[in-house]
């Protein structure tokens, strides 16, 4: 108390001396209370004069004082203004106005702004929101948050993939994935893995693997107008992920992060628990389906005659045998921060290490992940001097999901009546290869858990070294040099699995090794100017203007033997097969340069304009180069029109149009040769023979001329705030455009090709993003927040090509996924039953539907609209918060469904009892002859026959009535994404102690999830076939979502 | 110091513009190459044409020629087998025909031809007409004179009729067996030639029988075409094929696997394709030994299925309780084997008695001749005066084809089997043939493969959908 009565006198004094002076000099610095950084473009005014300045790019500035003037009044948008007597030297620290929930948000190349200010929408999350709930990514935890940002955990798998698009697909055969840029630079977000039908597998994505406690915020730039400064590779947004940084106020900040969970499956398909093991009604044992007799509970025999000796159990329902496979899977994740700086320079060091061990027994599911992370930055005057240097090291294991031999095939393919616990011993004498029960190409699943296997590991280091120079007071200019790099080592292996005696007949698989190593490395170099130049008193400026160096390169060699020969070794050599072996190197290399300019008017009207042009190593040289503008405009009618302050506590409308392109991938030019390889329906033929090598004319025809994809996109909104800021509505409406689409379009292979590069087709989203923020009470101890995210996002393909009917994004050759013109992209395709005239289904001889001659339009994946709700509650120091996450509409192919119709397992199976029944409204079709005995047309006739007891595993087999729409389930959804508990010990407990502050939570994650009736099998989240548009296709069974409850506990020091 | 910054700003931007067009430069395919010699080209689409005629087309034979039917616990070959095909089932053969193998034999022939290698030339040449054959026999109308023309810039060519394409196959070979083959331009791409290795008087041989071969399809549709043709090769002195032209680059290790035991044993499980009581009980009545070569036995012995009983209730064919195919990774894959080129000399001799050639040695070779093929020496005794397969109990014309056309249909079981439908429809041996047991399109056999939707959906030019009933230009009416 006494050091601030002596600080106040020294005040004092100086304020005295300011008053005796006639015209004073005063220079400053005005920085962000919340980070202490600058802040660029404060009002500075000299109370009750009309004379004024703006900060510089360091937040600084200088202004005359005269008479007897002495306060002056510091403003900038989002901030509280602040009047303080001016002292030369002197720092003004700004509070933001939380009212206004104006924040400064990170825009295009990492440049601060006032939210306030953008004629754009972007949304940005901070660490709180990312951390609390406690999942090992950012991304997961922005789920339900941002409108119109659509993130999907591929599956509960540890280290799996999350799914990211913005504002919908653009592209039909590029990437669909926003840009990621971490601290200024790209960062690749590879997901490593497999989504071959036959043992799929997901490694992750790289952006997971950044340790959230490592990151201040979040920006997404949704529409082309707020990424047009990334030009050729932001077409689809880009989200910006600033991380933390030491502060610099002389104090060592540590921070411990202790998260321990424990996870379940979320959602087992729901099966039948009347009929037992068997088929065609018969209780046949060695049957993979539920098809045989009701289970009447009295004890049978099972399984096959060992020497003499078979089993035998009650013929009983085992409800739980799914879900008593699975085991508690267990998170730990722990991370310690230590940051700090002194005026001029700051650090932050931080290691975090996760271990989690999933939900199948074993730890054969696992992901390992230690990151490293070290940043620091000095300034002198003229130079801030920066680094940061992070590595990540993951090991993740993985059991493979698909058709064949994997432990999700194996786990569908059991009969009712059967405990599966019971097969945990799967070398015991009924349990092993040759005598389990079944011959017909499933094996026991806890042999494939054991004996196949899946794991990578992967380095990954990135990081930067920026200088900024204080060129003027009002131009800075900065070099930032950003390298990323990821290798990875990945092993995979298949047992020699030949099951002998009774299950001769199943398949046979020879075992293999596949072994993959890649290095994936990119080089981005910005150098940019950062200008505002004092226009008047009304008009200010600022802007940026740079360039882009950016090299992108690749390296990968996958080599596989099948055919192994030591049983339970798992090395290339251990073959006495060729190994096959696939390379692929790639490169890619960019120059961009840039300007945008941003002029307020009176801080109320605001225009932002600018341009990038890229010129690009994949385009045609001559042809390469390519422009990316942007403008827009927003008007403050608050500020512009006080008099509207009766009505709204804020109010901004805005209006933007940006231009962003998507570049061809490498070598799309030119036609090449490739080395021969004959693949056919069920498999290849490849080169060499007979001792020769081969190269064949490849079936690519390369395209010249080719252009990259180009998005248009118009975006205007309104951000209204009532009621003294404690209702807020921020809406946006956006249409984008996308056309000369690069597509590799499908040609007649009569023309001796296969396929050719072209430019073509135009792919529309629109839709409205709106997001509602409610503080519905705030009292002295008790506060709710409340907010509302809304999106819909409607999608078309306005046009294709007339030499493309339609495109295959992925799907199945039973269930196709396409897109064609007039239609969303992503609809379905498949066999449905045949329909008369009269739309009557037509049944064959056994009163069985009849498959339709051609495919049909079974529906599309899009959803209607998603929407996140949050709400926290804060009471002293207690805090409860939740997010409910919600879409609608949609559909998702599902083989867990299909197989579980298959072998009779689904409790749609059940349909009249299983009895012989009637096709509703069927009839039979039959020939009508003229007199001379031909055929001159078909009459059809009510149909008589029923499906027979026997027959009633065809009809579900083939999917009833609806044949493959049938496996097409209803995506909506509603979930309760994240609940967290927490509570912050008193602070006064900890005045004086070296700790300053504990928060100790109870966190669950995915705790409810509703589906509708039309889905009772999974989780429509789950996919399984990758990351881009042909991900939406569905799930090839694949591991469940899970459940996570858990604790955290974090220490400040 | 604001200076030398500001310096260091200028040279960075200078150094990295003035060397941007080199900087961008990355973009040469480093992993594939932009042109290979085409004798290295030539075989992979050998290899690409054996895979599909002994790969799909051998399933599709396997099944349409009745030596084997779809097991009843199994589904794979269902829409084969019970004659209800859909457009889409033979993309993939059709596709990797015309881009995997037709385009790379133009790439051959006219780079061959461009420095005058009349060796390679021929091989191409032969091997294209050969594809071409099989196409538009299953077809009826292709992309011919059109087709191949993608990086010219036609990518929907007109499909021909069958007449034209046959012409143009005859006018090709004749143009290619035309040429000097003493020349010294001519390479010797020894084993290269995947067939022959390197050995041009087998490759006339070869073009010689196809040339035969596609004589004989016409003998209902163009009789005097048909005869002025063979009349023309005989009077030639044409030498017809004393081996077989196949290919034998297989092992038993995956991806280097003959492709129907790829396909239906190491991917399959061979678990689809079961004896057909058609070739089964013929055989078995006539004690042929080459049953056990052609079949193995089921879990209780052999037994076969009548054509197309795949819904037959497996409480009467248990699983593993049928015959199944004798298939080897390392089959050779047949394109006309020496029983074939005996049968097609026996068919001309008997068809025109005026070429004066001796029938029944013919006929009794290509007997012998696929016994050998199957390990066994014992064929001669099947031929010989009062054998079962003996020609002479043959006494009309008729009956001698129907004979030769018989026994032609029993070799090409595995071998060849795509031929035993060809022959049914175009002379209707073997008379015992059933109608699938499920057949789709009535009391009739298939003809024909549907145009596939590959080519609907991208060629405006495919035909009219033809069903499959509908028979080919030179079908037995």
């Amino acid at each position: 108390m006494r050091k601030l009565t002596f600080l106040l006198t020294c005040l004092f004094l100086v304020g005295v001396g300011l008053v005796n002076a006639q015209t004073k000099s005063i220079s400053g610095k005005v920085l962000s209370a919340e980070d202490g950084q600058p802040i660029i473009g404060a009002t500075i005014k000299v109370k009750g004069t009309t004379a004024g300045t703006i900060t510089n790019v360091d937040g600084e500035f200088k202004i005359s004082l005269q008479g007897d003037a002495k306060n002056l009044v510091v403003s900038y948008v989002g901030m509280t203004t602040a009047e303080v007597q001016a002292v030369n030297g002197m720092t003004v620290k700004l509070q933001s106005n939380a009212k206004m929930i104006d924040e400064v948000v990170v825009t295009a190349i990492g440049i601060k702004r006032s939210q306030k200010a953008l004629t754009y929408s972007v949304a940005q999350v901070n660490s709180e929101e990312l951390t609390k709930g406690g999942d090992r990514s950012a991304l997961n935890s922005l789920q339900g948050k941002v409108a119109g940002l659509n993130i999907s955990s591929s599956s509960g798998a540890p280290g799996s993939s999350t799914r990211v698009s913005l504002r919908g697909y653009s592209s039909i055969g590029g990437s669909n994935e926003p840009l990621f840029v971490v601290d200024g630079v790209p960062i690749n977000n590879g997901a490593p893995g497999s989504t071959s039908l036959k043992g799929s597998y997901d490694f992750g994505n790289r952006i997971n693997d950044i340790n959230p406690n490592d990151i201040a915020s979040v920006s997404v730039l949704k529409g082309a107008s707020a990424s047009a400064l990334y030009g050729s590779r932001a077409a689809n947004g880009v989200i910006l992920i600033t991380t933390k940084s030491g502060s610099q106020t002389d104090k060592l900040k540590v921070e411990i992060v202790s998260n321990t969970s424990f996870s379940s499956p979320l959602k087992i398909y729901d099966m039948q628990n009347v009929y037992g093991q068997g088929w065609s009604s018969n209780h046949e044992l060695i049957e993979n389906g539920s098809w045989g007799p009701k289970m009447d509970g009295t004890p049978r025999l099972w399984g096959h005659m060992v020497g003499n000796q078979q089993q035998f159990k009650n013929f009983s329902a085992q409800p739980s045998n799914i879900s008593d496979f699975y085991e508690v899977g267990q998170t730990y994740n722990n991370s310690i921060a230590i940051s700090g700086g002194k005026e001029k320079s700051n650090f932050y060091v931080s290691y975090s290490n996760i271990y989690d061990d999933g939900i199948l027994p074993t730890n054969v599911d696992h992901y390992k992940r230690n990151a490293f992370t070290m940043k620091g930055s000095t300034s002198s005057s003229f130079l801030t001097t920066s680094a940061q240097f992070n590595y990540i090291n993951k090991k993740v294991s993985a059991s493979q999901g698909g058709q064949g031999y994997s432990v999700y095939n194996n786990l569908l393919q059991i009969p009712r009546d059967f405990s599966l616990v019971d097969f945990r011993d799967y070398k015991s004498t009924f349990n092993n290869l040759d005598n389990y029960y079944t011959p017909y190409s499933v094996v026991n699943p806890y042999y494939t858990l054991a004996e196949d296997g899946n794991t990578i590991n992967e380095d990954k280091v990135f990081g930067n070294v920026s200088l900024e120079a204080n060129i003027k007071k009002w131009l800075k200019a900065t070099v930032k040099v950003g390298e990323d790099f990821s290798n990875y080592q990945s092993l995979t292996w298949r047992a020699i699995t030949k099951p002998q005696g009774y299950n001769a007949s199943s398949t046979q698989e020879p075992g293999s090794v596949t072994r993959t190593t890649s290095y994936t490395n990119e080089f981005n170099v910005d150098a940019f100017l950062t200008f505002s130049p004092k226009i008047s008193e009304v008009i200010s400026m600022n802007g940026i203007a740079g360039v882009n160096v950016n090299a992108r390169s690749s390296n990968y060699l996958q080599s596989g033997v099948i055919g192994l020969d030591l049983p339970y070794f798992y090395e290339l050599t251990n073959s006495s097969s060729t190994p096959t072996l696939t390379p692929s190197t790639s490169q890619k290399r960019l120059y961009g340069a840039y300007v945008q300019t941003d002029i307020s008017y009176k801080n109320y009207l605001f225009l932002n304009a600018g341009f990038r042009n890229d010129w690009s190593s994949t385009l045609p040289k001559g042809a390469n180069s390519f422009m990316y503008p942007t403008i827009g405009l927003s008007f403050l009618l608050t500020d512009a029109v006080p008099e509207s302050k009766q009505v709204f506590s804020f109010a901004k409308f805005r209006a933007s149009y940006g231009m962003t392109g998507n570049d061809p991938e490498p070598y799309a030019l030119k036609s090449t040769y490739v080395k021969s390889t004959v693949t056919y329906p069920f498999g290849e033929l490849s080169f060499p023979l007979s001792g020769m090598n081969a190269y064949e004319v490849g079936n690519v025809i390369g395209n010249p001329t080719l252009k990259p994809e180009l998005t248009k996109e118009f975006e205007f909104g309104a951000d209204l705030r009532f009621l003294n800021s404690r209702v807020g509505i921020d809406f946006t409406y956006y249409k984008r455009n996308t056309t000369n689409q690069i597509l590799l379009v499908p040609i007649a292979h009569s023309s001796g090709y296969s396929s050719q590069w072209m430019n073509l087709g135009n792919v529309q989203n629109q839709g409205i993003e709106i997001l509602l923020n409610l503080i519905p009470v705030k009292t002295k101890s008790f506060e709710w927040n409340s907010s509302i995210t809304f999106s819909n996002n409607r999608n078309k393909v306005i046009e294709l090509s007339p030499l493309l009917e339609k495109v295959n994004l992925g799907g199945l050759t039973t269930v196709g996924f396409y897109a064609s013109a007039g239609k969303p992209m992503g609809y379905y395709e498949g066999t449905v039953s045949s329909r008369d005239p009269q739309g009557r289904v037509i049944v064959d001889a056994s009163g069985l539907p009849v498959a339709s001659a051609t495919k049909e339009i079974l529906g599309n994946s899009q959803l209607d609209f998603m929407m996140g709700l949050t709400n926290s509650f804060t009471y002293k120091d207690f805090s409860l918060s939740f997010v409910f996450d919600i879409r609608k509409g949609g559909l998702i192919y599902s083989r867990t469904s299909d197989t579980n119709y298959f072998v009779g397992n689904a409790p749609q199976t059940l349909y009249n009892d299983r009895n012989p029944f009637i096709v509703p409204n069927s009839v039979q079709a039959v020939p009508t002859y003229n007199a001379a005995g031909a055929q001159v047309g078909t009459q059809y006739v009510e149909n008589r026959t029923p499906v027979s007891a026997e027959k009633v595993a065809d009809y579900w087999n083939n999917g009833g009535v609806d044949m493959d729409k049938t496996w097409l389930l209803d995506k909506s959804c509603i979930r309760l994404r994240e609940l967290v508990i927490g509570y912050s010990l008193p602070k006064k407990m900890f005045t004086g102690k070296v700790i300053s502050a504990i928060n100790l939570s109870l966190i669950g994650r995915n705790l409810l999830l509703f589906t509708p009736k039309g889905n009772r099998f999974i989780d429509p989240e789950t996919t399984s076939f990758g990351n881009n548009v042909a991900g939406d296709f569905g799930e090839f069974s694949s591991s469940p979502s899970v459940r996570n409850i858990g604790f955290s506990l974090k220490v400040t020091l | 110091m604001k200076r030398y910054f500001k310096f260091i700003l200028a040279t960075f931007f200078v150094v990295q513009f003035t060397s941007c067009d080199k900087f961008l430069d990355v973009n040469t395919d480093p992993v594939n190459p932009a042109h290979a010699p085409y004798e290295m080209v030539l075989a992979p689409a050998v290899a690409s044409t054996a895979t599909v005629v002994g790969g799909q087309f051998a399933i599709l034979g396997c099944l349409w020629s009745q030596h084997f039917t779809q097991s009843n616990t199994a589904n794979q070959y269902k829409t084969i087998d019970g004659y209800r095909l859909t457009s889409s089932d033979f993309n993939t053969s059709f596709d990797e025909l015309y881009s995997g193998a037709l385009n790379d034999y133009k790439t051959v022939i006219n780079e061959a031809e461009a420095v005058q290698d009349w060796n390679t030339y021929l091989m191409a040449v032969t091997m294209q007409s050969y594809t071409y054959e099989i196409l538009v026999d299953l077809y009826g109308k292709i992309p011919f004179t059109e087709s191949l023309n993608g990086t010219e810039g036609n990518i929907s060519p007109k499909y021909d009729e069958s007449d034209v394409v046959y012409d143009g196959l005859i006018s090709r070979i004749d143009n290619a067996l035309s040429k000097d083959f003493s020349a010294s331009t001519n390479k010797l791409i020894g084993t290269k030639d995947l067939v022959f290795a390197g050995n041009m008087d087998n490759w006339k041989r070869f073009a010689n029988t196809l040339k035969l071969k596609i004589y004989l399809r016409q003998v209902n549709i163009r009789p005097t075409v048909a005869q002025a043709g063979i009349a023309s090769l005989y009077s030639a002195g044409a030498n017809f094929l004393t081996t077989s032209a196949k290919i034998n680059p297989f092992l038993a290790e995956v991806k280097k696997q003959n492709p129907l035991y790829g396909s239906e044993v190491e991917y399959l499980g061979n678990s689809n394709l079961r004896a057909s009581k058609t070739l089964f009980d013929y055989l078995a009545a006539n004690s042929d030994t080459r049953l056990d070569k052609i079949y193995t036995p089921g879990s209780g012995g052999h037994k076969a299925l009548a054509q197309g009983d795949y819904l037959a209730l497996s409480t009467v064919y248990p699983n593993g309780s049928l015959s199944s195919g004798r298939f080897s990774a390392t089959d050779p894959v047949y394109f006309i084997s020496l029983s074939e080129s005996n049968f097609l000399q026996a068919e001309a001799l008997v068809r025109y008695p005026s070429l004066g050639g001796d029938a029944k040695a013919k006929y009794d070779d290509g007997v012998i001749s696929a016994f050998t093929r199957l390990g066994l020496a014992t064929g001669a005794t099947f031929v010989t005066s009062g054998a079962v397969y003996d020609f002479t109990t043959a006494t009309t014309p008729e009956k001698k084809i129907e004979a030769i056309i018989t026994q032609k249909w029993i070799a090409s079981a595995i071998a060849e089997p795509i031929e035993g439908f060809f022959d049914f429809n175009r002379t209707g041996y073997p008379s015992f043939f059933t109608v699938s047991v499920n057949s789709a399109i009535g009391g009739k056999f298939p003809q024909r493969l549907l145009f596939p939707s590959d080519e609907r959906s991208r060629n405006p030019n495919t035909p009219t959908q033809i069903n499959i009933d509908v028979k080919v230009w030179w079908a037995k009416q």
